[in-house]
């Protein structure tokens, strides 16, 4: 069963609008999300979270309805945002302690592990939290009540590099046990190369690609080759670069656009590994081209 | 999770029920000891209180606000209903207690009080919820789309109070000579009339408030 399965999700804001969406994410499953700012990914959190109410569509937490369900389903559920809203005048330990009475296996043990790892000051008023240490509390709290799920909207916003760090080696523990799951959204895919094993893109509040990791770095290539004709309509290009006599494509299945490029009668054609953050530019730069032509 | 909820709210706005307490007992003994010409020592006390009342409240609205502190209830695992239930909960015991102040120093002052003033005392509590509510439908209508709903009621609101002070019907927000101006709305003769009608009111408004709040976008609070 997954965890987090959604239906036709749409919400719409004035000119913009996200989704439909549909998605399934299996436990153990760490999902990037990718997109340009302003391609939906905070709008699809706070759909999730019900911070904005959802036009239409079913999302189901481990199976719970929660359109039907009330908002016990959060307890499953943990987030960090692109804001955490606070009681400012308490310091962060009675932060936690009125946090703890809503999640039955908070544990105040595992949050004050966490701010120490992350070196946040509990005895702190929250008030006088920066953006990153805020963003440490929203951390802390996200992961101190065992939860099922992570929904993570570029929470490494504000982290020093030290912080990110340890952040990451959080999230890496947080996904050992095999049953975990994550959506961690961002525009640097740097962050999660390492961590997610899935990577959605979305653009202009559609998903434009939903990709296995492993399957992105093994078919994309871009070629390079010499050819005096032109060349039109070849399969799974994105981008085409000529100057002639000289071709440069990326292609998002080398191995199909090879095979059409030596029934073409091209030869000597040279194909380099693309990094992830390239195959991302490429997609998003397609995928923002397509849709302004619709 | 309701009763958690109720918690909470009571423990975020502790420092301004305090600061309202506080001052309520000062102007107790104020007016209590006060040897002054006033006729009316509980008219004076409940204007007095009054203006701490709404004081405190838009402090704890513009607390609210900063702290954004529905958003944080959304992100809960509480639902809607419950976060408006809770709010209103808490806003509610608070009016309570300061009609109750109103009640003890009335009672104080003259222990031969009569039970008609009574009446007057617990339908001004009734005027301020109505006012309260009144409000909290054109603040919560800010996350509400569309977005020109909050002007049309806010505007339409504004109307009405001018037709009803044109027309010299009090609604209720201050105190005059006439008898009727106690109660909100001196629409019609009968006291119980009108309190039956502002109650309708209120119930109306409450519901009205309920079908905003549980539909807005809590991130815009």
């Amino acid at each position: 069963m997954a965890i987090l399965e959604i239906n036709e999700l749409l919400k719409t804001y004035g000119t913009f609008s996200l989704g439909p969406m549909d998605l399934s994410i299996e436990p153990g499953c760490a999902l990037g999300l990718v997109g340009a700012n302003g391609a939906g990914k905070t709008t699809l959190f706070r759909s999730l979270m019900g911070t904005v109410r959802k036009d239409s569509g079913e999302v189901f937490v481990d199976g719970v309805d929660t359109n039907v369900t009330p908002a016990i389903w959060k307890q499953q559920v943990g987030y960090v945002g692109d804001y955490t809203p606070l009681f400012d005048s308490w310091d962060g330990h009675k932060n936690l302690n009125t946090f703890s009475r809503f999640y039955p296996d908070f544990s105040m043990e595992k949050a004050a592990q966490l701010a120490q790892r992350l070196n946040l000051d509990l005895t702190k008023r929250v008030k006088t939290y920066s953006t990153g240490q805020r963003t440490k509390f929203a951390i802390v709290l996200a992961l101190s009540h065992s939860p099922k799920i992570l929904f993570l909207d570029e929470p490494s916003n504000g982290l020093d590099p030290v912080a990110r760090e340890i952040f990451m080696e959080i999230l890496f523990e947080y996904m050992e046990s095999g049953e975990n799951s994550l959506i961690y959204a961002t525009h640097h895919i740097s962050e999660i190369e390492n961590l997610a094993d899935r990577i959605v893109f979305v653009s202009s509040g559609l998903i434009v690609r939903d990709e296995i990791k492993e399957d992105l770095a093994e078919r994309w290539r871009k070629l390079t080759f010499r050819h005096e004709l032109p060349l039109e309509s070849i399969p799974h290009v994105l981008s085409h670069k000529s100057e002639h006599p000289f071709h440069e494509l990326i292609s998002d299945d080398a191995a199909q656009t090879m095979q059409h490029l030596q029934e073409c009668g091209v030869g000597g054609v040279e194909a380099s590994r693309l990094s992830v953050e390239q195959i991302t530019v490429q997609i998003l730069r397609s995928s923002a081209r397509e849709i302004s032509h619709v | 999770m309701y009763s958690q909820l109720v918690k909470t709210e009571f423990e975020g706005n502790r420092f301004v029920l305090f600061v309202s307490i506080v001052l309520n007992i000062f102007f107790f003994i104020l007016f209590s000891i006060e040897d002054s010409p006033d006729d009316n020592p509980v008219g004076s006390f409940m204007g007095a209180t009054s203006i701490v009342f709404y004081v405190c409240l838009i402090v704890l609205a513009i607390q609210g606000s900063d702290e954004k502190r529905y958003q944080l209830y959304t992100l809960l695992p509480v639902t809607a209903t419950e976060s408006f239930l809770a709010g209103w909960f808490w806003v509610l015991c608070w009016l309570g207690l300061q009609v109750c102040f109103w009640l003890l120093f009335a009672f104080t002052i003259d222990p031969s009080f009569e039970s008609r003033s009574v009446i007057e005392i617990a339908s001004t509590g009734l005027s301020f919820w109505f006012l309260i509510v009144l409000i909290a439908n054109a603040i919560d209508l800010g996350s509400f789309r569309p977005a020109y709903v909050q002007w049309a009621y806010i505007g339409g609101i504004v109307i009405l109070i001018g037709v009803l002070a044109r027309l010299g019907i009090s609604i209720g927000i201050y105190f005059g000579d006439e008898e009727n101006d106690f109660f909100p709305f001196g629409l019609f003769a009968d006291p119980t009339a009108n309190i039956f009608f502002v109650c309708t009111l209120v119930v109306l408004l409450m519901i009205a408030n309920w079908y905003i709040f549980t539909r807005s976008d809590h991130y815009l609070r």
